[in-house]
């Protein structure tokens, strides 16, 4: 039987085995937190503490007025050391706020909620956005605005995205294993927040032992609005769009959001913080995320404060395997970003810190021109040409790019993953965007 | 820790491990049994034009990218298969120099003048097929080819120290001694000369074998075979060989003409499965292919059935090639959501 999946996409290897099997553990205390004053997509925040304070464990710390925007809270009980530029995994330095943690380790007193069931739709949706929620499969949106859909749209479906389709990550599969209750609950609340008749769950089948397990607590719980989808193991099925498309048979038109279509996405991970947030009223300050690759010597799926320094991780994780790796990659293989400083912290949107050796890592710098085999446009999820608009970007036609479709790019990366020319689609396509923007300006 | 430097580029941080010269490669092997049954019906003079035209199409490549101060790092192999595609698309009797001007005009001009792998616009095999048939039009290659299996009619002194007539073909041993008997017609040109229908004379396991005066690469069978390996691993697609098949079936069942025959004879297979799909000089897109696939097979069955000259396939493949760009730009697919 064929898998429900979309059209194109890629096959790469899974890289998962080394960490899918491995329970999560708890990373301990890094002797400093670093905490971005953008996390997320939209508005940056101002900082609400000092140089020199005691903070608390979950107390709010910045936070901006704008609509598309997400606060920031204290991951530990500390002090402020400083408030300046900090290398940031974009590879700029970005305005964070540094915290010495200290060891008594205090926190606010979370305010816990026994029926959220009652509670009002606003009230809900204010807890969520005061917990700086953002998706935390990547995009780092904030996700009380993914909850407020237009009025005008009829939501009915709430699709939470449980692909995992990069390839090593592995932190949401433990997600489904180990918090399956808590993911479940959620999905109820998300589901009263939009007023959504059903929730589909959308897994790729290279996870059989969380499909089954989440298919047995549905049925022990009798929820029957909630419903697994076993998807095809291809990439992009985690990308939004491509996700409606497989589950639901729903196109999302171009450039507008999954609401046009009636459906709204939310990442596991995003699901169980929005859970304990409301539940328990704990604010996002920490995260599940993968620490793995073949230059790790244990690789494993962390649990760890926000703001934890990536080299931090990797001590923890028993640091380089042989030699020292020659990429470390905040985020997937696929569209996560190489990072040069072992300073930089995990925010709210790292799903995983991938350590690549030599022999993985390949010269971007050394491709050939493109030979017009087509595989890219055969493989591409947006059913465009990419080598076209490659070749337009590279060579700064910038109306032409625009013509054939440069802005309904998702940057999944797949064209560049298949190229046989090597050649680095994704880096000519961002960069003609920004151009094209500017120009616009 | 040791010292060490990390590297930051735009993601994908992993890439699929098959390249444009593994590609080639593939291709290479693809065309290996057409080459081996052409060296068994042919003789060594098969292996010679052969070794001619990939040796001169890597020679050419060398000098001229030397020339050009274009990076030799960047080995594709594709000068190897621009030389074996001529070399199939050539008669065994073709005299060495000649085979080596082909791959010279074909990596020379039709693809390193034009700016080098990628942006070539003709097909190099074919461009320099039909300069060496334009070119040396005085040269009697086209209707009297050699005759399959002409070399176990000599014998082995014979072969050794065989003549060549001034048109390539052996004609007489050392001693001036005439040997008959070594020319054929090729198929497409007895039908045409009003001969009756052609199976009545060979039948089509000929054909299908490459038991026929013709080119090297006359083997029908060898060449699906290679085809359904490229298929296979994904190199090339249905679309554009498909398309070239069904329209000359159509166009010879409306005209009265065999279409088995049709689709066999005249270097149709080779053309169709390897000359057509050239990743670099033919279109892209899902209906842009098969719009070409269809020209081609138009093009094909009215030049070579009432043209004055039977060379069907190679000129359609050449005039649908200067349009491909064009079929591209104008047949994007629809966008997700649009």
């Amino acid at each position: 039987m064929k898998l429900p999946s979309f059209k194109g996409g890629i096959h790469p290897p899974h890289y998962k085995s080394e960490s899918e099997h491995k329970a999560i553990v708890t990373c301990p205390l890094p002797k400093k937190i670093i905490l971005p004053l953008s996390q997320h997509i939209g508005a940056p925040c101002k900082p609400l503490v000092e140089v020199g304070q005691h903070v608390k464990a979950g107390q709010k710390i910045a936070q901006a007025e704008a609509f598309i925007s997400a606060p920031i809270h204290a991951s530990v009980s500390g002090t402020v050391e400083s408030i300046a530029p900090h290398p940031h995994f974009t590879e700029t330095d970005i305005m964070s706020i540094t915290i010495i943690p200290d060891q008594e380790q205090e926190s606010v007193t979370f305010q816990e909620i026994a029926n959220p069931e009652k509670e009002s739709i606003e009230k809900l949706k204010s807890i969520v956005k005061e917990a700086g929620i953002v998706g935390m499969g990547g995009a780092a949106f904030p996700t009380f605005v993914k909850l407020s859909p237009p009025k005008d749209k009829q939501i009915d479906s709430l699709i939470i995205n449980a692909c995992e389709c990069e390839p090593f990550l592995t932190c949401d599969h433990r997600l489904l294993l180990e918090k399956t209750d808590n993911l479940l609950e959620g999905i109820n609340l998300i589901l009263k927040i939009i007023e959504a008749p059903n929730a589909y769950i959308g897994i790729e089948n290279n996870k059989p032992d969380a499909i089954n397990l989440v298919k047995e607590a549905i049925t022990s719980k009798n929820y029957k609005n909630i419903q697994v989808v076993n998807l095809e193991t291809k990439y992009p099925q985690g990308g939004e769009k491509q996700l409606i498309k497989a589950i639901l048979g729903r196109e999302v038109p171009l450039r507008k959001l999954p609401s046009e279509v009636g459906a709204v996405v939310q990442n596991v991970g995003t699901v169980v913080a929005i859970y304990e947030a409301i539940k328990f009223g704990k604010p996002l300050i920490e995260r599940v995320l993968t620490v793995t690759g073949p230059g790790i010597k244990n690789p494993q799926n962390i649990l760890a404060k926000l703001g934890t320094p990536i080299g931090h991780l990797i001590s923890f994780c028993g640091g380089w395997r042989d030699e020292p790796p020659a990429k470390i990659i905040m985020g997937g293989p696929m569209t996560g970003f190489a990072v040069s400083n072992l300073d930089i912290p995990i925010v709210k949107g790292s799903s995983g810190i991938l350590v690549l050796p030599p022999e993985m890592v390949s010269d971007t710098n050394n491709y050939l021109p493109c030979v017009k085999c087509g595989k890219c446009a055969e493989i591409c999820p947006m059913y465009f040409v990419p080598s076209m608009i490659g070749y337009y970007a590279e060579k700064k036609r910038y109306r032409d790019a625009e013509e054939f479709g440069i802005f309904n790019c998702i940057e999944c990366g797949s064209c560049s993953y298949i190229c046989p020319s090597r050649r680095p689609l994704i880096k000519f396509i961002r960069k003609a965007k920004g151009q094209i923007m500017a120009r616009k300006k | 820790m040791k010292k060490y430097q990390l590297i930051t580029n735009v993601p994908p941080h992993i890439r699929t491990p098959g390249d444009v010269s593994e590609a080639m490669q593939d291709v290479i092997i693809a065309l290996m049994p057409a080459f081996l049954i052409s060296v068994y019906f042919f003789g060594l003079n098969a292996l010679f034009v052969t070794g001619i035209c990939i040796i001169s199409c890597k020679m050419t490549e060398f000098f001229i990218r030397a020339y050009l101060g274009r990076p030799f790092s960047l080995n594709d192999r594709s000068a190897v298969v621009t030389g074996l595609l001529l070399a199939l698309s050539l008669p065994a009797t073709t005299p060495w120099w000649l085979a080596a001007l082909g791959g010279l005009v074909a990596i020379g001009i039709a693809k390193e003048l034009f700016g080098g792998l990628g942006k070539n616009i003709f097909n190099p095999a074919l461009f320099g097929r039909t300069f060496l048939y334009v070119f040396t039009g005085w040269y009697p290659l086209i209707d009297e080819y050699i005759r399959p299996l002409w070399w176990k009619t000599l014998g082995f002194s014979q072969l050794l120290t065989a003549k060549f007539s001034e048109n390539g073909v052996i004609i007489a041993d050392l001693a001036g001694r005439k040997i008959d008997g070594i020319t054929a017609a090729t198929p497409l040109a007895i039908t045409r000369a009003g001969s009756p229908v052609f199976h009545t004379l060979k039948g089509y396991g000929s054909l299908l074998l490459g038991n026929i005066g013709g080119v090297l690469g006359g083997s029908a069978l060898a060449l699906l075979l290679g085809a359904a390996y490229l298929i296979y691993k994904g190199h090339i697609d249905l679309k554009i060989p498909g398309s070239i098949l069904i329209t000359t079936a159509i166009l010879a069942i409306a005209f009265g003409k065999d279409p088995i025959f049709q689709i066999l004879a005249g270097g149709l297979i080779l053309g169709a499965f390897f000359m057509a799909t050239d990743w670099v000089t033919s279109p892209i897109t899902p209906y842009g292919k098969i719009i070409f696939g269809i020209g081609i097979g138009i093009f094909t069955f009215f030049v070579r059935n009432y043209g004055t000259r039977v060379e069907g396939m190679c000129t359609a493949i050449l005039h649908m090639n200067v349009v491909a760009l064009f079929i591209d730009r104008y047949t994007q697919p629809r966008y997700f959501g649009g």
